[in-house]
């Protein structure tokens, strides 16, 4: 398993806390947790409530759905460096998905009180962890845009031209 | 022109914020009016800034490769709009035009970035409401998907089902 040095290493190399002096990085990660989680272990479950952040220094993570029938389907498998739970420290929800350790994996862990606290206490850390939150998110928001236009925009052919548009007063395009 | 502190009060995204944090913000924003079908936020350009919708309402639509134009949300009084690109620098996502006379408070590119790197308390809870809108809005996207994926098209795309939420 990795040292303590190289989880600075990896942790000062990450996009989350890029921005962040030595000084600063050595603040925020004294506030966050390392976890090992040996390969199968359950990270998270779907629906438990969620109030962590969770960044992957080692290993794999798959994450997984319950579909219908009691089925799971993986959705995701997610490597070094890869977020996840980004929007449970700035809002807790119930998980989208339940986390499981696809091998032996080492997670840098968030808490949102942490980031609370970075925030209340006006921490020059606060607003660069805030900003690449912010980044992920509109990834991700992007991301979910143009996979919705995907599953959709082939089949707009087949309906009639500006019948769309008509419901919606769109004025034609010039 | 500049803004009068007490619009501000009624933006439901605001509503922490004391008086002197609505005057500090209300300093770096500028009164914006747009009629009926004036392009307000135009998609796949980077200019312009971000929105609080004062008065009024405005339709988002997106312009797809196919060349169809479709609506994803009608916003009102209260609303935001434009911070992806504020927040990314990437291209604008969608369209905002004003389906009705608006009021908008326009906060400037160059300010927006300001105040997304300040360490001042007024900043850094700015930068956590948006983060906020920004999970909102991607918790949206992902119940879009779910309709996109299981939904007739006809019935995704009509208006019953567009939402008047922030998209």
């Amino acid at each position: 398993m990795i040292e303590t040095e190289e989880i600075f290493e990896r942790a000062r190399s990450l996009p989350l806390f890029a921005s962040l002096s030595e000084a600063e990085l050595q603040a925020v990660l004294l506030q966050c947790q390392i976890a090992l989680y040996l390969e199968r272990k359950i990270i998270f479950r779907e629906g438990a409530l969620g109030d962590s952040m969770m960044v992957v220094l080692q290993g794999e993570i798959s994450l997984r759905c319950a579909a219908e029938d009691g089925v799971t389907v993986e959705v995701a498998t997610l490597g070094q460096g890869a977020v996840l739970g980004e929007m449970a420290v700035i809002d807790p929800a119930p998980r989208a998905a339940t986390a499981v350790a696809a091998s032996n994996a080492v997670l840098l862990i968030m808490q949102k009180d942490t980031l609370d606290q970075l925030i209340d206490t006006d921490h020059p850390a606060a607003p660069k962890v805030l900003r690449q939150v912010l980044l992920l998110l509109a990834g991700r928001f992007r991301t979910m845009e143009d996979r919705i236009e995907e599953l959709f925009d082939a089949r707009l052919e087949t309906l009639p031209p500006g019948s769309l548009e008509a419901a919606w007063n769109i004025a034609p395009a010039e | 022109m500049p803004i009068e502190p007490v619009y501000l009060k009624a933006i439901p995204l605001l509503r922490g914020f004391s008086s002197s944090e609505h005057r500090e913000l209300a300093q770096q924003l500028e009164l914006v009016r747009a009629e009926p079908g004036d392009v307000i936020i135009e998609q796949g350009t980077t200019s312009g800034g971000f929105y609080f919708i004062l008065d009024g309402q405005v339709q988002v639509t997106r312009s797809l490769t196919s060349g169809r134009e479709i609506t994803i949300a009608r916003l009102g009084k209260g609303h935001v709009v434009g911070f992806l690109t504020m927040v990314d620098g990437k291209p604008r996502s969608a369209n905002v035009r004003g389906v009705s006379k608006v009021a908008l408070a326009h906060l400037p590119a160059d300010r927006f970035e300001l105040l997304m790197s300040s360490p001042k308390p007024m900043a850094v809870r700015f930068q956590r409401i948006l983060a906020r809108e920004m999970i909102r809005t991607l918790r949206l996207a992902n119940r879009r998907f779910t309709r996109a994926a299981t939904l007739p098209l006809e019935d995704f795309l009509s208006p019953e089902h567009i939402s008047d939420q922030p998209i």
